[in-house]
């Protein structure tokens, strides 16, 4: 039996407002699932360091030296590994590696205002303080010191000093976090310096937004992976 | 011989009295009556009891049922389980040491653990029989299809069951776990952080936690229900070692059946 006009309206009618009523449900539903990954987060800044007897002067090599040889010796340049707390708790705490690096030597690109450091104690150039995430780029293994650099226990993976892959299966450099001082960062104390927002970075030291480990960010695979950072 | 339709005939017996509309039967004494008068429920439970099965099957043909069961197990055992564990990154493992000092819910852990496990063989078993005996054929192409989505969602469940543990082999084997998915092309880093719940390991027990409580079982029952209904509706494939009837479609159903 053929629908008359008006039992077709109605139809029409009861299914537009379901299906305004499953949008009202759905929307909010499904951007709580897959919103939080995509929020930005604004930078947590971290204290990585602090020199309490030098409160008013930015950290110079001087004051970060001590803090750096006293730990870990990356490749030739001296870092620290300082552990951050993770939200997951004990477990997944993360290690960042402090450096010191050479501007010219190591750095063809600018890098943030902040981390530059003026030269002291027989640093020819202007240096460099740079924190090094101890995520494999591979499958997300902590990484430790060895080999000159880096190395990662569970596949075999290999960095050099400065974080690029020099051996195994990763597919780009460590990811970084920003050092800044810390009269750059917002209620930042002077004199202290902070750990900043975590981010991946190719072979040249370009920036680029948190990505997965794993994901090429160069190279002839790295279309494949339009949404990154 | 008929098969008998259902479990039993109330109305043997009965003395309708003149002008009744239905079935009159006075008190039944006894309660299984007292049900059936009220529910019908024989004549549901009596076509999925009393199916008629091809001649000439074998006990491989039961792993589709075994596989029901330890699914059915499971359920009961993780529920149990979730009334003692505590889905937070600081309570999780020590909630674990509870339930494992305790005899009652530590077995009911092991049954949940082992039963892990006797799913994934059985579900594989029952699908390598179904493919060798060439059970996937029309009209049953949909019912195999039902399957491999229930074979992936078990999968999903033994997935994220495993970082609910929450010790160093748990966290790492989900951290690799997720970070392999995200190699995958294009979606792989959506797919990735929709998992994990940002961009670190923080919110992930909970996430997990819902979706190996609730997400996947609902896609489970709602999967495991219309499986079952394409099958009792078609019935079971006669095995390919017994001489049955060919089925025939198209014109030659029509000539065949004409």
């Amino acid at each position: 039996m053929a629908l008359s006009s008006r039992e077709k309206f109605l139809t029409g009618v009861v299914v537009g407002a379901g299906g305004l009523i499953g949008l009202g449900i759905a929307v909010p539903v499904v951007g709580a699932a897959f919103a939080p990954p995509f929020k930005k987060r604004e930078g947590d800044f971290v204290k990585v360091f602090h020199a309490p007897d030098k409160q008013d002067q930015a950290p110079d090599f001087a004051t970060l030296k001590p803090f750096l040889m006293n730990e870990v010796v990356i490749g030739d340049a001296p870092a620290a590994a300082v552990e951050l707390p993770g939200q997951s708790g004990e477990v997944g705490a993360r290690a960042l590696y402090v450096s010191v690096r050479n501007l010219n030597a190591d750095y063809k690109k600018p890098v943030l205002k902040g981390n530059t450091f003026p030269s002291k104690d027989g640093m020819p150039d202007n240096f460099v303080v740079e924190g090094i995430s101890n995520t494999c780029m591979h499958l997300g293994c902590p990484v430790s010191g060895g080999g000159g650099g880096f190395a990662c226990p569970c596949h075999g993976g290999n960095y050099d000093g400065l974080g690029r892959r020099v051996g195994g299966p990763p597919v780009r450099p460590l990811d970084r976090y920003d050092m800044l001082d810390g009269k750059w960062v917002a209620g930042g104390e002077p004199g202290t310096l902070y750990a900043g927002q975590l981010h991946s970075v190719d072979n040249d030291f370009n920036r680029y937004g948190l990505t997965p480990p794993g994901v090429p960010l160069t190279g002839f695979l790295a279309p494949i992976y339009p949404a990154k950072g | 011989m008929a098969l008998p339709t259902k479990l039993f005939d109330p109305t043997k017996g009965r003395v309708q009295p003149p002008g009744a509309i239905g079935p009159i039967d006075g008190n039944p004494l006894n309660p299984v009556d007292w049900i059936e008068e009220r529910t019908g429920a024989g004549s549901i439970v009596g076509p999925l009891l009393f199916r008629p099965i091809p001649r000439g099957v074998n006990w491989f043909y039961t792993l589709g049922a075994t596989a029901l069961t330890v699914f059915i197990l499971q359920s009961i055992t993780g529920v149990i389980l979730a009334m003692y564990y505590v889905p937070s990154p600081q309570g999780a493992y020590e909630s674990i040491q509870g339930i494992n000092d305790d005899p009652f819910t530590s077995l009911t852990r092991a049954m949940h653990h082992w039963g892990a496990s006797v799913m994934i063989i059985v579900i594989a078993l029952h699908m390598c029989r179904v493919y060798f005996t060439n059970s996937y054929k029309y009209p049953r192409e949909l019912n195999w299809v039902v399957g491999m989505v229930i074979l992936l969602l078990t999968l999903g469940m033994g997935f994220t069951g495993y970082l609910l543990i929450w010790d160093q082999k748990a966290y790492w084997a989900t951290v690799v776990g997720i970070n392999i998915g995200g190699t995958a092309p294009i979606v792989g880093p959506l797919v990735a952080d929709f998992l994990r719940g940002g961009p670190d390991f923080g919110s992930t027990l909970a996430r997990f936690y819902a979706i190996h409580m609730l997400l996947i079982p609902g896609g489970l029952i709602t999967f495991i229900t219309i499986h079952f209904y394409l099958l009792i509706r078609i019935g079971i494939a006669v095995p390919p070692w017994v001489r049955g009837k060919p089925v025939a479609t198209g014109k030659a159903r029509k000539k065949a059946t004409a």
